[in-house]
């Protein structure tokens, strides 16, 4: 049961689904906080950009963040879990997090998307995540050369 | 009221996201951030992705966190008058220190470890004040690929062991190790085959123990005792001490020695290459020299 002067706030996702959140968990988004401390005053936050999917785990990661209580230890277990999601998913969240401006979101999928990256080789990711490649060999080859430092 | 909220409905936003979004949809400033969690070897595999991974890669977040936080003193102190002038991009920045830097003269070097942002550095005998280098009848100085500064000193034999060198330089903060990098015997190439030579002219260190010592400015303090009985024609790091750099902006001030001053026998066969510190983590820096 929130205090008397606990506010909260109703975020409206891009498919119109309503969310209440208390203002203290929803403020870790600076775009968020930044409408709050310039006074909105709109019954519902419209979040252009992000849809209900989404936006139902961008809660979710906020209010375990914003738990005093729980641990460090139990953030990285939380954080584990949470980013066990389908690639896309992932890219999705970055997509969102960026837009609203939640930096520990943020670096939690950004570790995640590079963890999974890193596995492969060069053709293998621009395989597996249908990156298109436009560079000629030549191209390729001056930046291999231009990075020849980072493998010694 | 306008600000904030023009900012949820404009910026950055004017095409919405796709529902199912590929790496290629990202922009440049998320793919950067996602950059900056890897390696500098998997950051700069994965520049050569395509055009956008390759701008992402030279953003400054990216490589940031991997410098040393007093890494603008260390621009100043170690780079060329033109190049720290110019606004370098962290990623210059760091591509420059993590390939070893001489100053001080030619006789001291410095790099970057890549993975762990820590500060190396080695002391040439050159840089060091050892009693009768000069002299011919106690030592000769050998040019060998065996060393990073390609030149060792030996002793073929002397009753006063003292080599000592200072160094003063802004680590940034951390824990150090010192170490002597020596070699009982000398060896040299034969056939391709590396040997000791002169072995027996060898002796004298399994009698008293070499004293090594470190000294800082600010009171920290080592000494350690140590015989040198390794197994000739080896490199090895003999551990002086460690030290704590508290303030990465202040330059740490440390003296160090190793001497063998007993006058009841005589000492020889011994290759004196070097000093090296490192943060004390790095354990597998000794495999290299």
């Amino acid at each position: 049961m929130s205090s008397p002067e606990e506010k909260t706030l109703i975020l409206k996702s891009s498919d119109n689904e309503e969310f209440l959140v208390k203002e203290s968990v929803a403020v870790q988004c600076i775009t968020i906080k930044n409408l709050v401390e310039d006074g909105c005053d709109l019954d519902a936050i419209p979040l252009l950009n992000v849809d209900s999917k989404n936006l139902a785990w961008i809660i979710e990661f906020m209010e375990k963040y914003a738990d005093s209580t729980s641990t460090d230890a139990e953030k990285k277990d939380f954080d584990t879990e949470f980013v066990k999601k389908p690639f896309n998913d992932v890219l999705g969240l970055i997509l969102a997090a960026n837009y609203l401006n939640f930096p520990a979101l943020m670096d939690v999928m950004c570790d995640a998307c590079a963890n999974e990256m890193k596995l492969w080789s060069v053709e293998q990711v621009r395989e597996k995540f249908h990156i298109q490649n436009d560079y000629t060999e030549e191209e390729e080859k001056a930046v291999r050369a231009e990075n020849f430092w980072a493998f010694e | 009221m306008g600000g904030g909220f023009s900012a949820l409905a404009n910026e950055k936003n004017i095409v919405t996201h796709p529902s199912n979004p590929n790496l290629g949809d990202l922009p440049e400033s998320c793919i950067a951030l996602i950059l900056s969690c890897l390696e500098p070897s998997e950051i700069c595999k994965l520049a050569r992705l395509n055009k956008t991974f390759h701008q992402s890669s030279f953003a400054d977040v990216v490589w940031e966190s991997k410098l040393p936080e007093n890494h603008q003193i260390l621009v100043k102190k170690l780079f060329s008058v033109e190049e720290s002038s110019e606004r370098l991009s962290k990623k210059e920045i760091f591509s420059r220190l993590c390939r070893p830097i001489r100053f001080s003269g030619d006789t001291k070097e410095v790099w970057l470890e890549k993975g762990r942002r820590g500060i190396c550095v080695a002391i040439s005998w050159k840089g060091m004040k050892i009693t009768g280098i000069d002299d011919r009848r106690y030592w000769t100085h050998i040019s060998t690929d065996e060393s990073r500064f390609h030149t060792i000193a030996y002793l073929q034999q002397m009753w006063w062991l003292e080599v000592e060198g200072n160094l003063e330089f802004e680590f940034p903060a951390g824990n150090y190790s010192l170490f002597f990098r020596l070699q009982i015997g000398r060896t040299s190439k034969r056939a391709g085959w590396r040997i000791v030579s002169d072995l027996e002219q060898v002796h004298g260190w399994n009698i008293k123990p070499v004293k090594f010592q470190l000294e800082l400015s600010n009171g920290q303090h080592t000494t350690s005792n140590c015989y040198l009985n390794e197994a000739a024609g080896k490199w090895m790091h003999y551990h002086v001490g460690d030290f704590v750099v508290e303030n990465s902006y202040i330059p740490t001030k440390l003296k160090f020695s190793m001497a063998q001053i007993d006058c009841t026998h005589t000492k020889a066969g011994l290759c004196l290459d070097s000093v090296f510190i490192f943060p004390s983590e790095s354990m597998k820096q000794l495999k290299q020299f």
